[in-house]
């Protein structure tokens, strides 16, 4: 093993390693502290430059101890010897064709999982094995504590435990080499299992390649690596054998190409026993919490109930706080604002009193009105979210999807259409099929976003006072029985029935930050009244207009005009042209539908829009209109996706009507059966 | 190991690494390492987040807010994609 001291003559380096100074090759996952140590070793006493042939940089230097000089090489960061990438092949071909006398593993006990893959592929080289078990500290912080001791004796190799970034057992591991170098360790390595089959073919396979292999690879080692796929290794055999050899190779690989899982699943295996030999504690206790939790939450039937007590929770939290502030914002703001102003304007013109009592105070400063309401509801979901529900919420969606017979790919994009429809659309880009991808798209907006339940948490109260909780949560979940009904026939008709499946990772449940919490609610308001101050005030002002012109009468009105065209549709519903109209803005942004309202009743009532909302329709027309806007067609920016990700106009325009024959259908029915039942 | 965790991931449809490495027998990281490696070898696709949702194409929403972090996701690929690949 000292025949490879110096670079092979065709390496670009400076360094000349001195006859009889042992060479010692760093190895190790990126990320491990290999570096660290290197530098720490080395000091200036290094020299960087590239790997021959390759743009990957190659460090090595020198470094003395007890009065003993050493070369050290710092091998490419690889997580395993498999030639997966340009450093795994790097590192390999250095240990097995340099042969240094010695090979330095860097592993990391804070990451001892991700670490040991290497070490169970260097264990089964024939070199000189010393691990440097790096970063002990911040393992000892995570309350991992890893025995270096019986960890050596488990893998049969020396282990000495370091912190490279405080040079803390340098001394140690600097003797550990020099113990190495000059007496091996004679314990027998352990080494990853091999099942019983896969280990007879390894045999036929080194003997057919034994006599072609290149001076320096054992032959048992490589026929693993033809096992395991390894296209460089493949082609160097192909390359040496005769044909009729390369063909019994070939042949063998094909009756065994899932001999990877098996030989990987050897590796873990052994990884799982050191691990288990060597390794105590890993925040047992807290992952122990999260695991009792999720029994729970993530079970696929308390988990569903657990999700709608939540929602319906959110509702009512959201309601019995926020309604009576609203209230009172509305009758002790808005109606003696717009009653002042319209005093201090009465001798101003007309058109401006109108403009700022009735568009501006009765439009957007009804909308503002439901600001405490929204900052409940973003509250309630903030909280959530920070708690780490929400990841389990869409978890308890998927699998009950999934239980359903919805196809994956489908449902992964439609949920994440909860936050917003804009990124539903987008997500659908990992659809291949083209059919199933516009039909996904065509499903996206039936997702409530929450856009649409921040709007239902505003005109639920105004129709429905006290029963708003009950209301607004049996409208969530007709939505997602619709939703589901709608991805099972798509699956059924795209897919045949065909299944996916999925890891979906959870975050750890954890206490809540309320300063996180309160910055959101406030991010969140904060936007919301800029959308008001620009979209909201600017479709208020139009909708005043129209609804002035040309001759001051709202009855009379273009406004009028436009909703009274539409009211036929509208009566299967029971809407007027005013509810009418407001669903009509609602296009533009969902909550012009309350501006638009705020204009039309707001400025000229003293009761506040709410009360006189529930005073001027009844509660089956209210559940028509609720209805009708939780699955109305989508707002402008998810209209504006669907064209540019569908690149038709057809299909935005298709998408659009179908929203629309929906929406006004299951609208109308409702209303038809709220009648008959004399809701 | 693997070939147990593509079963179990198989038959459940869908499931967490929580759930998976306690039917495992194995901790959380090793099994994070385990699906990373499928990954690498096509055996998972490994689902991420739209761009959407780092573009600020959303940002026009009042509540936009609310998606929150999606979490990381793996996707079993069809058999014979995965063989084609290794």
């Amino acid at each position: 093993m000292s025949d490879c001291h110096t670079p092979s003559s065709n390496q670009a380096s400076v360094v000349q390693a001195v006859a009889g100074v042992p060479t010692i090759a760093l190895a190790g996952q990126p990320n491990m502290g290999k570096s660290t140590l290197f530098n720490l070793l080395t000091g200036l006493n290094q020299h960087v430059g590239n790997w021959p042939g390759k743009t990957i940089e190659k460090k090595e230097g020198f470094f003395k101890h007890n009065g003993r000089e050493y070369h050290l090489v710092d091998l490419p960061g690889t997580y395993s010897l498999t030639a997966n990438s340009p450093e795994e092949v790097i590192a390999r071909e250095y240990i097995l064709r340099q042969k240094p006398d010695l090979v330095l593993a860097v592993v990391s006990a804070a990451n001892l999982e991700r670490s040991l893959y290497l070490v169970s592929e260097l264990a089964a080289l024939p070199c000189r094995l010393v691990i440097a078990l790096n970063m002990v500290d911040v393992a000892g912080q995570e309350g991992i504590e890893v025995d270096a001791g019986k960890l050596s004796t488990a893998v049969g190799v020396p282990v000495i435990p370091l912190v490279a970034t405080h040079a803390r057992g340098v001394d140690d591991l600097l003797q550990a080499i020099h113990m190495e170098l000059q007496s091996p360790t004679q314990k027998e390595r352990s080494m990853p299992d091999i099942r019983a089959d896969h280990r007879q073919v390894r045999s036929d396979l080194e003997v057919l390649i034994l006599p072609y292999l290149p001076p320096g690879y054992p032959p048992a080692w490589c026929a693993l690596k033809l096992l395991e796929g390894d296209a460089e290794m493949q082609g160097l055999v192909r390359a040496a054998v005769p044909a009729g050899t390369s063909k019994q190779v070939d042949d063998i690989l094909l009756k065994h190409d899932d001999a990877f899982l098996a030989i990987a699943s050897g590796r873990y295996a052994w990884i799982e026993s050191m691990l288990r030999t060597a390794v105590h504690g890993q925040r047992a206790g807290q992952i122990s919490i999260t695991d009792r939790l999720d029994r729970y939450a993530t079970h696929p039937v308390s988990g569903l109930a657990i999700l709608a007590g939540i929602l319906g929770l959110v509702f009512w939290l959201t309601f019995t706080i926020g309604s009576p502030i609203q209230n009172a914002l509305a009758k002790g703001v808005v109606v003696p604002l717009a009653s002042m102003t319209g005093t201090l304007l009465a001798g101003a013109p007309f058109w401006l009193r109108g403009l700022v009592v009735d568009g501006l105070i009765g439009g957007v400063g009804s909308v503002l009105t439901f600001l405490p309401i929204l900052m409940i509801f973003f509250g309630a979901f903030s909280l959530l979210e920070d708690v780490g529900y929400m990841a389990r919420a869409a978890y308890v969606m998927d699998n009950f999807m999934h239980w359903m017979g919805l196809h994956g790919k489908s449902f992964l994009p439609l949920f994440l259409g909860f936050g917003c429809n804009v990124p539903a659309v987008l997500g659908t880009r990992t659809i291949e099929s083209r059919q199933a991808r516009l039909l996904t798209i065509i499903l996206a907006p039936l997702v409530p976003c929450t856009a649409r339940m921040a709007v239902l948490a505003f005109l639920t109260p105004a129709f429905f006072g006290p029963n708003a909780v009950i209301v607004s949560w049996g409208l969530i979940l007709f939505s997602l029985v619709l939703l589901v009904v709608a991805g099972v026939i798509l699956n059924r008709v795209l897919f045949k029935g065909e299944r996916s499946a999925f890891v979906m990772e959870l975050p750890l449940y954890h206490t809540p930050n309320l300063r996180t919490t309160g910055m959101l609610v406030w991010q969140r308001s904060l936007s919301f009244i800029k959308k008001a101050g620009t979209t909201i005030l600017g479709i208020s002002m139009i909708v005043w207009a129209l609804s002035v012109l040309p001759n001051g009468n709202v009855e009379t009105s273009y406004l009028a005009s436009v909703g009274r065209a539409l009211e036929p549709i509208g009566r299967w519903m029971g809407l007027d042209w005013r509810l009418t109209v407001a669903l009509l803005t609602s296009f533009m942004a969902k909550e012009n539908s309350i501006a638009t309202l705020g204009v039309l009743f707001g400025g000229l009532t003293k009761a506040g829009l709410a009360q006189t909302i529930s005073a001027a329709y009844s509660a089956s027309t209210g559940l028509a209109f609720l209805t009708v806007s939780l699955l109305f067609i989508p707002c402008a920016a998810t209209v504006a996706v669907i064209r540019q990700e569908t690149g038709s106009w057809r299909w935005t325009f298709l998408n659009i009507g179908l929203m629309l024959a929906l929406s006004v259908g299951i609208a109308s029915g409702v209303y038809a059966i709220a009648n008959a039942m004399g809701v | 190991m693997l070939e147990k965790l593509l079963n179990l991931i198989r038959d459940h449809g869908v499931i967490s690494p929580s759930a998976l490495s306690s039917q495992m027998g194995i901790s959380p990281r090793l099994l994070e390492v385990m699906l990373e490696d499928l990954q690498r070898r096509g055996y998972l696709d490994s689902i991420e987040e739209p761009e959407a949702c780092a573009s600020g194409a959303c940002q026009g929403c009042a509540v936009s807010g609310s998606c929150g972090t999606r979490p990381r996701v793996w996707q079993l690929r069809q058999e014979q994609e995965a063989v084609k690949l290794l």
